[in-house]
């Protein structure tokens, strides 16, 4: 695992650019984060309030974990693309052919590609925990019924992230498997979806979709003091965008296993 | 005595759906040989190499490396496929010592391994910067890390002027008399006989033959070459008893003699007949004429 982390790190020293996007996607969405508590309400229900959510309290609660996660979802796709087009290296300049000669397991060539993958989910759910944290700092309340937002987003990236990766290892091509990628997912998928009604349980962008409701009916709800129905992470969608996950990981792994490189 | 085999294949072939690049081919490589793989183009060569370095699967057969399994310890088998695999964003030193990292080996030893194939001077240069023979030295470079047994390389002399040629010959004759045991396949015929001690020759994805290229000695008999201003030679020589037989070859006499005798004691002989030799050279088959001839 060193020597693995050892390898990446001067392949990553060489291509810095690509992790220049994603700490720039995630500075982004961390501004946008803060900034979002100047949000006026009114631009929400229509009404002429230029009170922001911000400064009617509601944004020191405990949904703001479900807003921050809802919101970092906007960002996934910068984040898998720029992951994608780094793994893809490896095919160009035919690096998981030298590692393989030069005696690296199968293996190893494989899941060392997830090393920045894993430390990128890791540090973005705890920059979730801690912004949610540090803008809600004044309140406490149902902090424990949306604790498990955070982990729902990086659930909801590591489903769109295998998918980009499975494309990748299937096409050794960035562009060709990001265009399949937004193809499916923007167009193809909701097509599907569409058409097929309760075959949507068997779709895992949509499931993954599912794992983070809109908050921001929660806000006019709440300003209004009208009660809201709670809708915590679902579980059947959480363990089916798990199994998709692991699904579309297994299947590269098995087909990099088979593959002439 | 029994010469170990650093590698074995068995019947090992590779099939793009009805194309067969890589037919049965069982070969054996003795530790400490540097052993060419000659063919036209698309005769199996890259293939046959893809394979024994673990990154082509093959269809049917098996390979063992130091009769093991497909597989072998990390850092014993140092290889080139096509063209060297680089980052042209990564500087020659981390080309190394991500190698180093791989094959865990110290990473301090990547200088004085670069300093080995002449590319110390360019060390924090990006590969993308340098040429063709450059990179393919960084290339050999990279195998060489770790002290490798084996060394598998795949037209290495490519793009290289003919100083880099003689450097990479030189560096792998060194590399041979270090007991290290090269796997080197080129198209530039002269190079392979002037380093190789075995052959093997693929055809249509075939092996068509193998042969030893052990100088002139090939088990009881020797060949050399030889000329004198001595008009009586060819007469004398016919009657010494060790001779198996004589006949001009333009200005050169082509002698095959028969164990026990060896160069040094006909020349000891022709010198008691009075008879001074002004060339004496071992005759090996050339590698041109066993190629074309294996290959037609």
């Amino acid at each position: 695992m060193r020597h693995a982390i050892s390898i990446e790190w001067l392949k990553l020293k060489s291509h810095p650019i690509y992790f220049l996007i994603i700490g720039i996607t995630m500075l982004l969405f961390i501004l946008i984060a803060v900034q979002l508590k100047n949000f006026t309400v009114g631009s929400m229900t229509g009404d002429e309030i230029n009170q922001t959510i911000g400064s009617l309290g509601l944004y020191n609660n405990g949904v703001i974990l479900q807003t921050l996660s809802y919101i970092a979802g906007y960002f996934k796709y910068i984040v898998v693309i720029s992951f994608m087009l780094y793994a893809a290296l490896d095919y160009r300049h035919k690096m998981h052919r030298k590692q393989i000669m030069e005696g690296w397991s199968r293996n190893a060539s494989y899941f060392s590609k997830y090393i920045w993958i894993v430390a990128f989910i890791l540090l973005q759910t705890i920059i979730l925990y801690i912004l949610g944290g540090a803008l809600s700092i004044e309140g406490s309340k149902s902090w424990s019924d949306y604790a498990l937002f955070p982990i729902a987003w990086a659930v909801e990236f590591a489903v769109l992230m295998s998918i980009g990766m499975l494309l990748m290892h299937l096409t050794k091509r960035a562009g060709i498997s990001m265009i399949i990628l937004l193809l499916y997912s923007i167009i193809a998928e909701p097509i599907i979806a569409y058409k097929a009604g309760a075959l949507k349980t068997v779709l895992p962008l949509v499931q993954s979709r599912a794992l983070i409701e809109a908050p921001f009916q929660k806000y006019i709800d709440m300003f209004r003091g009208e009660a809201y129905v709670f809708a915590g992470v679902p579980t059947s969608a959480f363990l089916i965008s798990l199994v998709f996950t692991a699904l579309f990981v297994g299947i590269g792994w098995w087909r990099f296993q088979k593959a002439d490189l | 005595m029994t010469i170990q085999n650093v590698l074995s294949t068995s019947s090992i072939t590779k099939k793009y759906g009805s194309f067969t690049a890589v037919d049965g081919m069982s070969i054996d490589v003795p530790a400490g040989s540097v052993f060419g793989v000659l063919g036209p183009n698309g005769s199996g060569k890259t293939t046959f190499l893809g394979m024994i370095l673990g990154i082509i699967k093959p269809t049917t057969g098996s390979f063992s490396w130091f009769s093991g399994s497909n597989t072998y310890p990390k850092g014993s088998v140092g290889g080139i496929l096509e063209e060297p695999n680089l980052m042209p964003q990564m500087n020659a030193l981390n080309h190394l010592k991500m190698t180093a990292h791989i094959k865990g080996s110290d990473e301090n030893a990547c200088m004085d391994i670069l300093k080995r194939v002449g590319l110390d001077h360019v060390a924090k240069k990006k590969a993308g910067a340098f040429s063709l023979g450059m990179r393919q030295r960084l290339a050999i470079a990279s195998a060489l890390i770790g002290n490798p047994k084996v060394l598998v390389l795949d037209e290495p002399l490519n793009g290289l002027d003919p100083n880099g040629i003689r450097e990479v010959r030189d560096l792998i004759k060194q590399l041979a008399s270090d007991g290290v045991t090269v796997i080197i396949s080129s198209h530039i015929l002269d190079e392979i006989e002037k380093v190789c001690t075995h052959l093997a020759i693929f055809k249509e994805g075939h092996l068509v033959d193998t042969q030893t290229l052990n100088d002139s000695d090939s088990g009881d008999t020797t060949r050399l070459q030889i000329q004198s201003e001595d008009d009586n030679l060819l007469g004398t020589i016919r009657n010494w008893p060790f001779t198996n037989s004589a006949e001009q070859v333009e200005a050169f006499l082509h002698v095959e003699i028969q164990s026990p005798a060896s160069a040094s004691t006909l020349n000891n002989y022709l010198h008691q007949q009075g008879i001074t030799l002004s060339h004496l050279v071992p005759l090996r088959d050339g590698v041109e004429r066993i190629f074309l001839e294996k290959t037609k």
